[in-house]
Formats: C-alpha cells, sequence, structure tokens
C-alpha cells in the first residue's frame, strides 16, 4: 500500500504546486480526482482551468481506446504465467509487465474522469472533439465488456491490485474491474491446475469461483481422442505408422466404443473375405473374373465343393452345395423381389431355419448321402414344389 | 449391355469412360447393382456385431456406399493399390471395405440414440410420461455434453497454438492414454518433473481458455 500511495501522494503534490503537466495532464488530474478521498483535491481545480482546449483536443487525437485490447489481452497472459512459472525473478518480470498492462487501462479511466471535470468548467467538447471524446468512451466500453469477464487471468496480481483498489474512492470501484473484479479469488488459479484434495474457504464460499470450476470441470476427465471415421479407415487399409498402432491398441484397451469399432472391421472382413470366397467358387452362381485372388487370413483355407443347379427361374435359382460330407441348399433371389423357401427332411416336421448369406437364403441339410428333402419356393403367386436327394 | 463383362472389366470400363470425359454412370451403376447383395451381406454382419440395425438401415447405408465410392472411391482406391499392393484387391473388395466402413460409422454415431431394434412395431410398448421426461432429460444432457466436448476442443486447439509443448504433454497423457507421467517423460525425451509441469499448466490454461469460449459464445 505504502508504494503505490506514494506514488499518487506525489502525484497530487504535484498538482497542488502547479507544477507543469505537459502529455499526461489529464491523466494525472484523473488519477487524484479518482483517490480524492485519500489525496485530497488540492491543486486539481487549478490544474483543470488552467489545462485549454487545445490541450484536451491534442490528447484525444493522441489516444485509442482499441490499442489498450492487445496490451490487456498480453497482460493478461503475463499474469498467468507469474502463477504458472516457475522461476521467482522472472515471475517477477511478468508481473511487472502485467500490471503496467493494467496501469494502462487505469490511466485512461483517470483521463476520461478527468475530461468530464474539465467540461464541466470550460463547457462541453464541440464538433470533431466531441466525436473523438465519444468514440474514445464507447470504445472504453466495449473494451470492459469483451474483458471484464477474463478478470480471473489477472488473479495472480491480486495483492497489487487490492492496494490499487483500495486506493480507489468508493464510487470508483465498481468501475475499475481491472483493479476489482476477482480480487479476492486467490485461491482459484492455484486450483485451475490441480483440484485439492479439500477446497479452501474461499473456493467453498465463492459463488464465481465453484462455478468457473464446475464449468470447466470437463478437462478433469477429458474425452479422449476416439478412432475417428478417417482413422478406422487407415488402421483398416494398414496405413497407420507403427506408433499410430501402437496408440490404437493403448486406446482400444480403454475404449470400449472403439473396441467394438475394431471388432466390427474384423467382423466385416470375415464377411468379406466369404463373399470372395464364394465368388472363386467355379459353378453357375459365381461370376468369371480375371482378377488376382484376394488376400485370405492364415487358416481361412477353403474346402473343395462342387456345386449343382436344381431349378433355374426367372425370379431364383436353387443351388444344391456339396462340401466334404455335409450339404447344403442355396435359394438365390435373381430380382430384386422378396423369395421365401422352405425345407423339409421329414414330413409332418417343421422347415429347417434358413439363414440370409450372401448368395440368398441358405438351408444347412446337415450330412450327405442318399438323403431326400422337400423343398417350396415361393416369389409372388409362383410357387416351386419339388423333392430333391442330397 | 454390361452382363458380359467381369466385374474388373466393367470398372476397367468405368476408368476408361472417366479419364476420356465420358459418361460413368451406367458401367458404375451396373457394378454397384452386381455388388448389392454381398453389399447387404457385409452390413447384416455390421448389424449383428452392434446388436442392431434393420433391412431398412442396411439399404441407406448401400445407397451412401455406392455414394462415398462414386464421389471419391475411385481416386481412393488407385491410390491404396499404389499404397497396399493387394490390400484393395479388387473394386469389388473395395467396395465392400466402404460398404464396412460407413456401416461402422453409422452404427457407431448412431449408438446412443438408436435402442434395440424392435422385430413388430406393434409389439413396442407405449412410452409413460415419466419415460418421456426421462428420455428428454437424457437427451439434454447428451446434447450438454456434446457442447461441452466441443468447446473443449476448441479449447486445445488453442492451446496447441499458444502452448505447444503444454499441449503436446496433454495430447499424450490425456487423450492417447498414457496417464503416466515416466511413460511420457520418456516419449517427449524430459524429465518426469517436467512432464509433471507441462501437464499441469495445460489443465490451467485450458480451464481458462475454456471459460473464455464459454463466454464468447453465450454458454455462461
Amino acid at each position: 500500500m505504502t508504494e503505490a500511495l506514494s506514488r499518487y501522494q506525489a502525484l497530487s503534490a504535484r498538482l497542488a504546486r502547479g507544477g507543469d503537466l505537459v502529455g499526461d495532464s489529464l491523466e494525472v488530474i484523473g488519477d487524484v480526482l479518482r483517490r480524492g478521498e485519500r489525496l485530497g483535491s488540492q491543486g486539481v481545480e487549478e490544474a483543470l482551468r488552467s489545462l485549454g482546449r487545445g490541450e484536451v483536443e491534442a490528447w484525444l487525437r493522441a489516444r485509442s481506446s482499441e490499442a489498450l485490447q492487445p496490451a490487456l489481452l498480453r497482460a493478461a497472459e503475463e499474469a498467468v504465467e507469474v502463477a504458472l512459472g516457475e522461476d521467482a525473478a522472472e515471475a517477477e518480470l511478468w508481473r511487472g509487465s502485467a500490471l503496467e498492462g493494467l496501469s494502462a487501462r487505469d490511466r485512461a479511466e483517470s483521463a476520461a474522469r478527468a475530461m468530464t471535470a474539465w467540461e464541466s468548467l470550460h463547457g462541453p467538447l464541440e464538433g470533431e472533439a466531441a466525436r473523438m471524446r465519444t468514440d474514445f468512451l464507447e470504445g472504453l466500453g466495449r473494451l470492459d465488456d469483451a474483458l471484464r469477464p477474463r478478470a480471473r487471468w489477472f488473479i495472480p496480481l491480486n495483492p497489487q491490485r487490492r492496494v490499487e483498489r483500495d486506493l480507489l474512492d468508493e464510487s470508483e470501484r465498481s468501475r475499475a474491474w481491472w483493479y476489482g473484479e476477482r480480487a479476492d479469488c486467490d485461491d482459484l488459479l492455484a486450483t485451475l491446475g490441480h483440484r485439492p484434495a479439500s477446497p479452501s474457504a474461499h473456493l467453498d464460499a465463492c459463488p464465481l469461483c465453484r462455478e468457473d470450476l464446475a464449468r470447466s470441470g470437463v478437462v478433469e476427465a477429458p474425452p479422449r481422442r476416439h478412432l475417428d471415421a478417417d482413422a478406422l479407415w487407415r488402421f483398416d487399409m494398414g496405413l497407420m505408422s507403427e506408433e499410430e498402432r501402437e496408440q490404437v491398441e493403448a486406446h482400444t484397451r480403454k475404449c470400449l466404443d472403439c473396441a467394438q469399432a475394431v471388432l466390427a472391421l474384423e467382423e466385416g472382413e470375415a464377411a468379406i473375405e466369404e463373399v470372395l470366397e464364394e465368388d472363386e467358387l467355379p459353378g453357375p452362381g459365381a461370376r468369371p473374373s480375371r482378377a488376382p485372388a484376394p488376400l485370405r487370413r492364415p487358416g481361412a483355407a477353403r474346402h473343395p465343393e462342387h456345386r449343382e443347379v436344381l431349378e433355374e427361374r426367372r425370379e431364383f435359382r436353387v443351388v444344391l452345395v456339396r462340401e466334404r460330407q455335409r450339404a447344403r441348399l442355396l435359394v438365390q433371389p435373381l430380382t430384386g423381389r422378396a423369395v421365401t423357401a422352405a425345407v423339409f427332411l421329414t414330413p409332418g416336421k417343421p422347415s429347417l431355419k434358413p439363414q440370409q448369406g450372401p448368395e440368398g437364403l441358405q438351408f444347412e441339410l446337415g450330412l450327405a448321402g442318399g438323403r431326400a428333402a422337400h423343398l417350396t419356393v415361393q416369389v409372388g403367386s409362383e410357387v416351386l414344389e419339388r423333392d430333391f436327394s442330397f | 449391355m454390361f452382363d458380359e463383362l467381369t466385374d474388373d472389366e466393367l470398372f476397367t470400363e468405368v476408368l476408361r469412360r472417366r479419364a476420356a470425359g465420358e459418361a460413368i454412370g451406367p458401367p458404375l451403376g451396373a457394378l454397384c447393382e452386381r455388388w448389392a447383395r454381398p453389399a447387404r451381406y457385409v452390413v447384416s454382419k455390421i448389424q449383428a456385431s452392434y446388436g442392431r440395425g434393420s433391412p431398412a438401415d442396411a439399404d441407406e447405408l448401400y445407397q451412401d456406399a455406392v455414394g462415398k465410392f462414386l464421389a471419391r472411391g475411385l481416386e481412393q482406391f488407385r491410390g491404396v493399390s499404389e499404397q497396399m499392393p493387394g490390400r484393395s484387391a479388387s473394386p469389388k473388395t473395395f467396395f465392400l471395405r466402404i460398404v464396412k466402413h460407413v456401416a461402422i460409422d453409422f452404427y457407431r454415431r448412431q449408438r446412443e440414440d438408436l435402442a434395440p431394434a424392435v422385430a413388430d412395431p406393434e409389439d413396442a410398448p407405449e412410452e409413460s410420461p415419466s419415460e418421456v421426461a426421462r428420455a428428454v432429460d437424457v437427451a439434454r444432457r447428451r446434447e450438454e455434453r456434446t457442447e461441452a466436448q466441443e468447446v473443449y476442443w476448441q479449447a486445445f486447439a488453442r492451446l496447441q497454438r499458444e502452448h505447444p509443448k503444454e499441449a503436446g504433454a496433454w495430447e499424450l497423457y490425456h487423450h492417447q492414454d498414457v496417464e503416466d507421467h515416466e511413460e511420457c517423460a520418456r516419449r517427449l525425451s524430459i524429465s518426469v518433473v517436467n512432464s509433471y509441469k507441462r501437464v499441469s499448466r495445460a489443465q490451467a490454461y485450458l480451464r481458462l481458455y475454456l471459460l473464455d469460449l464459454m463466454k464468447e459464445e453465450g454458454r455462461e
């Protein structure tokens, strides 16, 4: 408090002496005006009366409220480094620079206050000067709207901010967010990096801090980086680096959703292989293809099959497939129309249960060798009834 | 008119027409028509894997896959064939892989939204008011979670731009599931203490960015 108070007392003394205030007259007058409860008002009116219209207009031409925004944003980053930095000397450098940013905003406020006082003595600014004054004040308003909600960034400067806040007149404090907003929330920033086992009394009691912690709670259990569609494709196509594949493996050990996706990839691949194996079989259902044989997984060896077309109609084809000692019956739709079929091994017993396969309906007939069955196929009103042996 | 051609011949015709600037729709359509049944079979296997889905889904997914194959499949097929000879093997295999991925993507995205399939809509029980309220509440929470995650990724993108070292440590520790400072330190070639500090700094910055973004997007 002493150092800051001494600084303002020195300014007040300059005004009282009636010294030369070239350049920063408005700011110095405003600084003292806004701290009148502590500093008194000696010399203020004289300084305002001696300030000419030309000097006020020159000040307005030289200042821009827009220029304050980058300075304050930089100050915010620097302030956080005060808390997160590792080196104490470095932290002091950040602190000094960040405080200078806040001080720049405060001086602009002082100038605005002094201008109002000057106009009450000299009459309002007119024309271009009045427009510049309005622009300046509106610019400050926009700046405050944008940055006041980010006051938490300045928490690491709180010891100095509280001193500055307390030197201001009571009526000035609520406007001076750069010194007053979140000035008692010291515990918050330390908590942002690590939530303590038990929160401090301030964190328990302060609704703003509680709200900040609650709203940013997602970082305590951050969303994982899941395998998106593109990553899944690259994984499947073997286009990932070894490191990426390791990451996928590590991730799928913990993420059920992505593990399910990788499992579905494998099951889908098995289905594709089934389809391709069917293509390779010589038979009426297989298309001729000069394509190279597709890759097959180890262990997926194919047994020789024998296919016999039992019936071929416009709408469907019936194929008996014998493989080793087993047999199955395929009912292949040849158009888009729905085909239903039933196979009865024993009269009076229910039909075998069909399965939907890549080539159509499929009935597992079991062991082959001199056995007979009855087949029914229906497409619309067309019905096929026949017996067959396998 | 394409019945006599094999798959590969048809595909070659597609590529020839494309190179010549001719319409590729007819031969490509014939190819896709030829592959419709195996495609639906692959979809059915993905549906079985996810324990949900319907024939109507299968039709929609097949159409999506055809669209993708038309839109970028040809170039991608060529790319994969050059990079991974044998992996794409044939246009049909490649198409079926597109089908597989389209289906997986669909069921992953719909996983939380789809209830287990009901065989007959008549059997579906009517929802009571409390069930409806609960469903609305669940949907709202899901939406909020999705929004929170969107903002989170924006915050992380800002961290990557402004504090790349901290973002790298955070990425490894949390997003890539390492969750062990010794392993992070090894991978980043830094000390364990530094790994700890970087992750801690990343967390503080992420919180600040998140809170700023929420304000900017009017979510306060």
